[in-house]
């Protein structure tokens, strides 16, 4: 046992010492696999971000047993309608969806049908604008706000600005020569909503001042208008269905998140739903479309990193055949030895293991650089991606990548060690 | 052909014998029907001008060329039967190699060198005591832990028998030891030869052009026109010296 142990150690010394021989003599055509690797780490990192961020903005409020439907006209999952009407999901839908085997909890974001006006005190300056209001339940911000719990109607009716709206308010206000206002300054900023129960050209017009303040920002929600706790609007639509001219229903339904008490129902509720006519959207299609997304980013990839992979080989084969021939002397030498055809061939191949384990390291450490690089630079050039927060590996990736790389090199340094194995001492020496 | 048997029994085995052997490069013949037997404790010359063939015999006698015909049969078995590993396990352990140019690895010291061949086999045992009693045995002292560019071609050859011997084989086979040393280092490779013939068994078979060495052997084969010729000594006197 001891002598053997000896053996390997010796042997092992004997191949470290080629190895670090042959590092440089390796380094320039190997630089392929590097490259190969560093792109390996970049490509597995963007793809997993790629989908988080996919994930992140779609499933932000969205459970896996949840399904969104919509208005059939609407976009996907947008409720933007800029000029025209939005559209919406008639109250006896939502009732015949209630109704539905399996279906539980409804939230739903409505739209309060009366006219209201924004009024704010700013700079010295009053300003008065019309604006969409929206009603969610306090539930819906669950996962993206904290207070999500206090977004309930109080003498103050918390108000949610969703960032489109901020960006149009603040074109507003360059237009009238008023400064940008941007999230910090307007948190907790006091508003007046005015709202009026009958339509605007009706003669007989009441209006109500409510009190209001800035609760929060959000991304998440595609909406046209301010949003507030649903239940302020439904309560509020009850309470003034009598006055004259008062529109009627006082609201309507713009979005809703059916909850399905078991997800395995989920399909057949999913097709129930789209038979009445509206738009349908749940986390499994969505991943559905995200994992075709995917598929083409990494058809391309995989292209990419095949071409790579050929000229890598070709080039890693060409320096191990030199190598071959550099050394042809030694390896017809142990072959007079004693070293058998097997032997000279596995020990070869270690050595290119090695090597290629090095190099894959190496390659890693780039590719985990060209992260750190891109992360800083990526929302400069492609501002759409902004959202998009590339990870750096934590070194899951480090064996993928080390193992690759040893197995390309082993692989490809193959052949030139059946070369190798066959070098005859009395040619080398005849010449 | 029976070669060098002295005082043996003419129907024991041979250590090692050649039959039939044919060998050629293309369509030109190198080797035509050769045939010839080495006994233990003796040393065999082979002669012939340069490009007959000789070193093509030696390397199928080792098992790294394979001849077209015939039989290398070492203690009763055809080593051309056997596949590689055995074949090298065959040169590892049992045969011993000396060259013209010493051959030794040039980015290795002389100790590396010589510990190489027993490194090769994990059973190899108390390598260190082996190599220090070689050391003392051939006089390397010295030059344990110089490269081989630093060594005068007498040292290097000293070296080569060295790592030729660690594994105590039963043959060496010497492509042209001689070739490239000087008188006085030619002596004493030569003498070594004695030596381990006779403290060791050994046989040894020379590829060689060198007079001196012919007149060393115990047995002598000229190569001519691919065929081998054995080649009785014009006297009776060197017999009679290794007869005791
Ligand atoms: N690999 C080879 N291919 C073709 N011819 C060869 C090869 N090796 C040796 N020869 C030829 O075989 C002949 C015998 O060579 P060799 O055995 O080296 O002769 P020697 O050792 O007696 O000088 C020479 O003519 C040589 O040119
Ligand atoms: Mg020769």
């Amino acid at each position: 046992m001891k002598a053997f142990l000896i053996y390997i150690g010796r042997n092992l010394y004997f191949s470290l010492r080629e190895v670090v021989r042959n590092i440089l003599r390796s380094l320039l055509s190997s630089f392929g696999i590097i490259f190969l690797i560093a792109f390996l780490v970049l490509y597995l990192s963007l793809r997993q971000s790629i989908k988080e961020y996919i994930g992140g903005t779609l499933f932000g409020t969205l459970d896996i047993n949840e399904i969104v439907v919509s208005p059939p006209a609407s976009g996907a999952g947008a409720l933007v309608s800029i000029g025209g009407r939005t559209e919406k999901i008639a109250p006896d839908r939502v009732r015949r969806i209630r109704a539905i085997n399996g279906v539980g909890e409804i939230n739903s974001i409505i739209r309060m049908e009366y006219p209201a006006k924004v009024k704010l005190e700013m700079f010295g300056r009053s300003v008065r604008e019309y604006m969409p209001v929206y009603g969610i339940s306090p539930a819906f911000l669950r996962k993206s706000e904290k207070r999500w719990r206090q977004f309930v109607p109080g003498d103050e009716i918390p108000v949610i600005v969703p960032k489109f709206v901020l960006d149009v308010f603040n074109n507003l206000a360059a237009a009238r020569g008023l400064p940008q206002l941007g999230e910090k300054a307007l948190w907790g900023f006091p508003m007046e909503l005015v709202i009026e129960t009958a339509a605007r050209g009706a003669p007989e017009r009441k209006k109500y001042d409510q009190p209001a303040r800035v609760f929060g920002f959000s991304a998440e929600l595609p909406l046209t208008g301010l949003v507030v706790p649903s239940d302020f609007i439904t309560k509020f639509a009850a309470a003034h269905a009598g006055d004259p001219g008062a529109i009627r229903p006082g609201f309507s339904y713009a979005q809703l998140v059916v909850t399905v008490k078991d997800v395995k129902d989920l399909p057949v509720i999913s097709k129930n739903i789209q038979s009445l006519g509206l738009k349908v959207e749940s986390q499994q299609e969505i991943a559905a479309k995200t994992n075709k997304a995917l598929a083409v980013i990494d058809g391309s990839s995989l292209v990419i990193m095949g071409i790579f992979l050929f000229l890598t080989v070709i080039a890693i084969f060409n320096s191990y055949l030199t190598i071959v021939y550099n050394r042809s002397y030694t390896f017809s030498l142990q072959r007079v030895i004693g070293v058998s055809k097997v032997r000279i061939i596995l020990t070869f191949v270690f050595e290119a293991a090695l090597i290629g384990a090095l190099f894959g390291l190496i390659g890693y450490y780039i590719g985990v650089m060209a992260i750190g690089y891109l992360k800083h630079n990526m929302p400069h050039w492609v501002p759409v991606l902004k959202g998009l927060t590339l990870s750096r590996d934590s070194g899951g990736l480090l064996p993928l990548a080390v193992g690759l790389s040893a197995l390309l090199s082993s692989v490809s340094a193959f052949i030139p060690a059946v070369f190798a194995s066959n070098m005859n001492l009395f040619r080398a020496v005849q010449k | 052909m029976r070669g060098a048997g002295r005082g043996k029994a003419v129907d024991e085995p041979a250590l090692l014998s050649i039959e039939g052997v044919s060998a050629s490069f293309g369509k030109r013949r190198i080797l035509d029907d050769v045939s010839f037997t080495v006994e233990p404790s003796s040393i065999v010359a082979v002669t012939g001008r340069s490009g007959a063939g000789k070193t093509t015999l030696l390397g199928i006698i080792s098992g790294l060329m394979k001849p077209d015909g015939g039989r290398v049969v070492y203690k009763g078995q055809n080593i051309l039967k056997w596949g590689d590993f055995k074949r090298s396990r065959f040169r590892n352990r049992e045969i011993g190699f000396v060259f013209q140019f010493f051959n030794l690895l040039p980015d290795m010291t002389s100790y590396q060198n010589i510990f190489y061949p027993a490194i090769i086999s994990p059973r190899s045992r108390n390598l260190k005591e082996k190599v220090d009693y070689l050391v003392g045995y051939l006089g390397l002292e010295k030059i344990l832990h110089q490269y081989p560019a630093t060594l005068s071609g007498g040292e290097r050859q000293r070296v080569a028998v060295a790592r030729a011997i660690i594994n105590n084989p039963r043959i060496i086979l010497a492509d042209e030891p001689t070739g490239n040393l000087d008188e006085r280092s030619a002596n004493d490779i030569l003498s070594l030869f004695k030596k381990l013939r006779d403290e060791n068994g050994m046989a040894i078979v020379i590829a060689t052009h060198d007079s001196r060495t012919v007149a060393s052997a115990d047995v002598h084969f000229n190569i001519d026109d691919a065929r081998l010729q054995r080649i009785e000594p014009p006297e009776r006197r060197k017999k009679s010296r290794r007869g005791r």
